[in-house]
């Protein structure tokens, strides 16, 4: 266990081939939803919401995930718990194989990975009262009597930062942040190794997005979790990640170290997002790479590299051959035929 | 340089079973011709109904009180008769909405929606209403504006619904664009786009920006004056360089700090502001940003501090009465 509080300070540069180390791993997952048309609602074509993503969550780190609408990251967030069904691929999770596990396993397993929602409106259910809502979980794992119950939900809304009194009334009694709060105590009342935070701060105003996400560094410290966190918002997700990766199209493009990422982002959309980041600094940016077009629909997504279409320094080869996850050294990978080509009016520096 | 608009005790309350809601409760600006001014605050700091007030656009229980001032070119928008108020609305004075897709109707084309404006405040006919449309599309970057004309909103990606918007608002020379929220429904990439167009767009037809955003980013892209609005009133305004390396209200240098900035990491804490927003039905008497302060002392309970001039910035704080608060400037990483 030191092992895992030392990661939580300053994780590893270098990947590990420890299999200990692994908490979650996922291999060629993919989700397709079909698209039904016309009367007789025949599947016409998939959306290709995750296609293909290969990925490694290290028990102790925080590893977001960083996209824009239609990327697939939520998705990809939800189907690694199953609670959407992968259409193919292998998920691992401690050790244990989550697809084709069965209802009963899954629901033993379900303890050990939670999520909170962006939507705190949506995601509790307005006529529970939120000491019920908290204990739900216990009640569905059927631990500890109602006095147990109780005091251990008394206690989870100390550590969120509520007042016990909170547990008679019902959520639209509170803001914003505070039923974010809530989200996260029940989330981690079955004491759980992840936690997928899926945009939980998005819908919060500055204010009161840094208190939360101050609790949501100091609960992982406290709880001893492994995050992850899926959000639009690259400084955000660079603030509290170890490690990011960012998606487009269904697909992981780049994956590194926080500050690697920032430092030497290789992908032409990493780099065209962190130059598009608006930041309160005047006079900080000294150019910045502009995309032409919008996101190409993920129910036919281009041939190559899916990035092409928008691609500042796509050549050829791009619409020809499907890049992969290079690495690149300092436990950073990128799928990119020019990866750190530098791109006219760039700031960014070159590999 | 001339005023465009100045405001002037700019009042608006909603008048509710449970008490008046002051929304906006005194609220003073100008922006110069061809000027633009960024309104930042917080949700129900007031800063939509500030600019909805303008746009004259507030429906009960709403009210602007009588003692509020809009002047706009000299003319009391305020007091003016609903007829003479439609043609400045959409025509002197335009407006765009963050969501672009329920400003938008979506059982008429954009073209015939655009043609629409143009009708209703130029003496002009169909055919050329609808050339007027095809130009402000090519205007605002829409490609194969004579195809796209005839889609419907459903049939258009959210960025290119934006940019309908701003043609529509555009297409009758505007002296003042009023964009509330104009990129927060837009995903970042796309929000870079339409900033640059609007930027573009400013400089090209010298049209004046009221820029309302909760974006402090946004804000420092797009204008040089910035008003920080908190609990219904301006509390600092400033240039947007002088402001955000030192600013003299400690609301605007909490915000300021709160925000995670690129390469930030989680090893030092954001700033966080303790509690919320009160409540508009019952303002705390003295600061409205007390309760909420780490500087707050016994004065700022009981009395609400005015606008006091620091240099060429203005703060709301008793701190600045006697002159400039050393602040320290944010900590950007290098």
């Amino acid at each position: 266990m030191t092992n895992d509080s030392a990661a939580v300070e300053a994780p590893p540069a270098e990947p590990s081939d420890d299999r200990d180390d692994i908490l979650l791993s996922v291999r060629g997952l993919k989700k397709h939803f079909p698209v039904k048309q016309g009367l007789l609602r025949r599947t016409s074509g998939y959306l290709q919401a995750v296609d293909g993503v290969d990925l490694e969550v290290r028990r102790g780190e925080t590893l977001g995930l960083v996209g824009e609408s239609g990327c697939g990251k939520s998705t990809l967030g939800r189907t690694l718990l199953r609670l959407l069904e992968p259409t193919a691929g292998e998920i691992t999770f401690d050790g244990v194989e989550l697809v084709g596990l069965g209802a009963k396993d899954l629901k033993e397993m379900r303890r050990h990975m939670q999520i909170v929602f962006q939507d705190s409106v949506g995601s509790l259910d307005p006529r529970m009262k939120v000491g019920d809502l908290i204990a739900e979980g216990l009640a569905i794992h059927d631990m500890g009597g109602r006095k147990e119950r109780n005091t251990i939900v008394h206690e989870m809304l100390e550590r969120v930062g509520m007042p016990p009194e909170a547990a008679g009334r019902y959520p639209h009694q509170f803001s914003g942040g505070q039923r974010q709060r809530i989200g996260l105590a029940r989330a981690l009342v079955l004491q759980p190794k992840l936690v997928v935070a899926d945009e939980p701060v998005s819908a919060l105003d500055v204010s009161i997005q840094s208190q939360v996400l101050n609790l949501l560094v100091e609960l992982k410290r406290e709880f001893d979790l492994t995050y992850l966190f899926v959000a639009h918002d690259l400084a955000v997700v660079g603030y509290i990640s170890d490690r990011v990766a960012v998606m487009y199209l269904g697909r992981i493009v780049e994956i590194a170290p926080s500050d690697e990422l920032f430092r030497r982002p290789l992908h032409p959309y990493t780099k065209a997002l962190l130059s598009a980041n608006p930041e309160p600094v005047p006079g900080r940016k000294s150019s910045r790479i502009v995309l032409t077009g919008d996101v190409p629909s993920p129910i036919n997504p281009p041939s190559g590299c899916r990035f092409r279409t928008r691609c500042p320094i796509a050549q050829q080869i791009c619409s020809e051959v499907d890049p992969v996850l290079q690495d690149h050294g300092l436990d950073h990978r990128a799928a990119c035929h020019f990866p750190g080509k530098p791109i006219d009016g760039s700031r960014s520096g070159s590999a | 340089m001339t005023e465009l608009l100045t405001v002037a005790n700019l009042r608006t309350g909603f008048h509710t079973h449970a008490g008046v809601i002051r929304a906006v409760d005194g609220v003073d600006f100008t922006i110069v011709k061809g000027g633009a001014l960024g309104v930042v605050g917080e949700s129900g700091s007031g800063k939509s109904v500030t600019a909805l007030s303008i746009m004259r656009l507030i429906d009960l229980p709403g009210r602007v009180e009588q003692s509020s001032s809009i002047l706009f070119e000299g003319r009391e928008l305020a007091t003016l008769e609903e007829d003479e108020m439609r043609k400045v609305r959409g025509n002197e004075i335009s407006m765009i909405f963050q969501e672009p897709m329920t400003s938008l109707n979506p059982v008429f084309t954009v073209g015939d929606q655009i043609s629409e404006a143009v009708r209703l405040h130029q003496n002009v006919g169909e055919r050329e209403a609808e050339e007027r449309a095809i130009e402000m599309m090519r205007l605002v970057g829409i490609p194969s504006p004579e195809k796209r004309v005839r889609d419907y909103p459903h049939q258009m990606s959210g960025g290119m619904r934006q940019r309908v918007m701003i043609g529509m608002a555009l297409s009758c020379n505007p002296k003042l664009l009023i964009a509330d929220e104009p990129t927060t429904a837009l995903d970042v990439t796309v929000q870079a786009q339409i900033l640059e167009l609007m930027k573009e767009l400013r400089e090209r037809l010298g049209m004046a920006i009221l820029l309302i955003t909760h974006d402090l980013g946004v804000v420092a892209e797009m204008v040089d004056e910035v008003a920080v609005m908190y609990g219904g009133k301006i509390v600092e305004r400033g240039s947007v360089k002088e402001t955000f390396a030192s600013p003299q209200h400690p609301y605007t240098e909490a915000l300021l700090q709160s925000i995670p900035l690129l390469g930030m990491r989680y090893t030092t804490p954001l700033k966080a502001i303790r509690g919320m927003v009160p409540s508009p039905l019952d303002w705390p008497a003295g600061c409205r940003f007390a309760p909420r302060c780490d500087y707050a002392f016994e004065r700022c309970a009981d009395e609400l501090p005015p606008l006091f001039e620091v240099g060429e910035q203005e703060s709301a704080c008793w701190l600045c009465k006697s002159g400039r608060r050393d602040v320290q400037t944010i900590g950007v990483p290098s």
